[in-house]
């Protein structure tokens, strides 16, 4: 049977959902920044070795917002996971982040949320560490979409939790 | 055509209909955005309609709002708003309304905002970074000055005891320049530990009630001195009246004068020294007073006017033809403080024919209290007369060394040294013995020295507890102090001292 997933990619303008998408879906990257508004829709299709299974990936890229209580709330409808991203070099993109994890594990419960740093490719592995301490409740990685690090991983963890 | 006919045409051809069943098959659509074919499965096409299924599942009458998603269609991208009718046991429908060059229009203008907004916060970011890289860097060097103080204490101390026995000519003349070059290193350093905290805002101005005619010619007499010592004339102008009492850090003041003047004198092999103190104005219970120093020396070059007042940036090739020491500072340390009595500092100048510095400075009116409490304070001779008994704490070797070669050389001093007291005992030996004075050094090895003196200092006994502390340190940063202060010591001897220094902070604190 076809097992197809709706993952919500939220954070504030300019952390780079739109780039880690592009990254996973097509392996490509740019450097310039072309704002996203309203929503994106992609997908891809993941293979899960383990228990011999694949997964659609239907991936909204959502356009930036601070305050996800904006977040038009039919984007949000019948998502089975949440990407919430974040600019490791610009603190404004995670300096509220515990409240927005909040409200969305309240109003989504269950639904699992994985945190994302973006952009470490610029930042030091101290500085992860470091930021890291902020996230230890939740599910967190650290990616580039430049360099591709942890990409694949972010979504190959993400199709595994959902199947 | 008529107006209906336009209408429909236009509505036709930016909005789609589509009708879906339960799986997402699609029944009918009229293909005016979408070309779309009947049994398909919409979500298969699009994704974006793959999660209809579940809202159609629902299987109520309701409606869902989607605004601006973006399709890829084989020829272009478009942006639409789509509206989903699900109905009880009916198939849904689908409405799709293209709206893409409004869209793009909001694009464009989103982009503009997104863009200034990062910009804004990546510079912002950038001065934070670079605001933290300047007080690290000043924090070091004040700490680095500190750790210099201690072995510098050994070199002044000991080359000033060197001096006074008997030595040959060229001994003499070796010890001359170890004093001049460890005085020098001593004047650098404290140089530096005052540009680093003024850097670091740690300048409180004293407000000090001063004549400033009296102040003025004070300068004048010590500088037409030492004018005349090196063969310049010293000429000096006072403009306009001055008023009677103006309130000004006089430490700090005297600081900005005599180190403008210094460079003057030190930069000048001959020709006239000219010091000229002009009153401007009274307004909103201040005065403005400004200063110009010319001298007829080696002058600056012109390409280097711009960064005099930066740190370690003198002028160097000049300043060596003046055969003198110059180490970058003064002049920084001269503008910080400028700045801090809400003053300006100007240069002119000619390569190798005259410099000029105008200075400008706004100081407070006192009111007729302050002029009331008006006191000259003296520093008083050291008597050699009284007996002192000195408790020194302190595991500097070097310190100890030097404290004991003074006191051997003041017959009135007794010094006893615990270099490293055990704090019960400690206090029982200050009870038994009665010390007129305890000499504390911060850095202990079992024992912070503030806490031996809140030991000291919140004793029960009346006689205990008013024994007079000095601080012997080189930690003086503010906080340092504060810290002192707050312990209620009574005075705080900076390493490295001289012996002059040493007696000069006893007679402060035991009186003559």
């Amino acid at each position: 049977m076809k097992i197809s997933k709706k993952v919500v990619i939220i954070g504030h303008f300019g952390v780079g959902k739109s780039s880690l998408i592009r990254q996973f879906v097509e392996n490509t990257f740019s450097e310039d920044y072309k704002v996203s508004i309203g929503v994106h829709i992609l997908k891809k299709e993941v293979s899960i070795p383990e228990n011999n299974k694949d997964v659609t990936l239907v991936l909204w890229d959502l356009e930036g917002n601070s305050d996800i209580k904006k977040t038009r709330t039919s984007y949000l409808l019948g998502s089975h996971a949440f990407i919430y991203v974040f600019d490791l070099t610009r603190p404004s993109t995670y300096g509220n982040i515990i409240e927005e994890l909040e409200y969305l594990k309240v109003t989504k419960s269950n639904t699992p949320i994985i945190v994302v740093g973006n952009k470490s490719d610029l930042v030091t592995k101290k500085f992860i560490k470091e930021i890291n301490t902020k996230f230890q409740n939740f599910n967190s990685i650290y990616t580039s979409a430049k360099t591709a690090e942890n990409v694949n991983d972010l979504f190959l963890d993400l199709a595994k939790q959902l199947v | 055509m008529d107006l209906k006919k336009y209408q429909d045409h236009i509505i036709s051809n930016t909005n789609q209909y589509i009708t879906i069943d339960a799986n997402g098959v699609i029944l009918d659509s009229c293909n005016s955005i979408l070309d779309l074919e009947k049994k398909q499965s919409l979500g298969s096409l699009y994704p974006f309609f793959d999660t209809f299924i579940e809202l159609i599942a629902l299987n109520k009458e309701d409606t869902f709002f989607f605004s601006c998603i973006h399709f890829t269609l084989p020829q272009n991208k478009i942006i639409v708003d789509v509206t989903l009718k699900t109905f009880i046991d009916k198939p849904a429908l689908i409405i799709i309304q293209d709206f893409t060059s409004h869209y793009f229009a909001y694009q464009f203008a989103a982009q503009e905002r997104n863009e200034s907004v990062i910009s804004k916060e990546k510079i912002e970011l950038q001065n934070q970074f670079l605001k933290e890289q300047e007080l690290f860097k000043s924090k070091f060097i004040a700490n680095f000055s500190h750790e210099l103080r201690e072995p510098l204490e050994g070199v002044v101390a000991f080359s000033d005891f060197l001096k006074e026995t008997e030595l040959d000519y060229q001994q003499e003349s070796y010890v001359n320049i170890i004093e001049s070059s460890s005085q020098h290193l001593k004047k650098m350093l404290e140089d530096i530990l005052d540009l680093q905290t003024i850097k670091l805002n740690h300048t409180k101005l004293q407000k000090d009630v001063i004549n400033p005619l009296s102040f003025i010619t004070e300068i004048q007499t010590v500088f037409k001195a030492k004018s005349q010592k090196k063969g310049l004339d010293f000429v000096s102008k006072i403009s306009g009246v001055l008023p009677e009492f103006i309130l000004a850090d006089q430490i700090r003041f005297r600081q900005i004068l005599s180190n403008l003047l210094t460079n003057a004198v030190k930069f000048t092999e001959q020709g006239t020294i000219y010091f000229e103190t002009s009153y401007n104005y009274e307004r909103a219970n201040k005065y403005s007073l400004s200063f110009i120093i010319r001298d007829s020396g080696v002058g600056i070059p012109k390409h280097k006017l711009d960064t005099v007042f930066e740190s370690f940036n003198s002028t160097d090739s000049n300043y060596q033809i003046a055969n003198t020491k110059s180490y970058g500072l003064g002049l920084s340390i001269v503008k910080s403080l400028v700045e801090t009595f809400n003053g300006s500092i100007q240069v002119e100048s000619e390569e190798h024919k005259w410099t000029e510095f105008t200075v400008n400075m706004e100081f407070s009116k006192p009111n007729k209290s302050d002029i009331l409490l008006l006191k000259t304070k003296q520093e008083q001779p050291y008597n050699q007369d009284k007996k002192i008994k000195i408790l020194l704490v302190e595991n500097s070797e070097i310190t100890q060394l030097i404290l004991l070669k003074i006191a051997s050389k003041h017959k009135n001093i007794q010094l006893d040294i615990n270099p490293n007291p055990e704090p019960d005992k400690f206090i029982e030996d200050l009870e038994l013995n009665a010390y007129d004075l305890v000499l504390m050094d911060i850095d202990l090895e079992q024992q912070s020295g503030v806490d031996l003196i809140y030991r000291i200092k919140k004793h029960r006994s009346p006689d205990l507890k008013q024994t007079p502390i000095i601080v012997v340190t080189g930690k003086v940063l503010k906080e340092d102090l504060q810290v002192y202060k707050k312990a209620k010591v009574e005075a705080v001897l900076k390493k490295p001292f001289t012996e002059k220094e040493f007696l000069s902070s006893l007679t402060s604190v035991l009186g003559q």
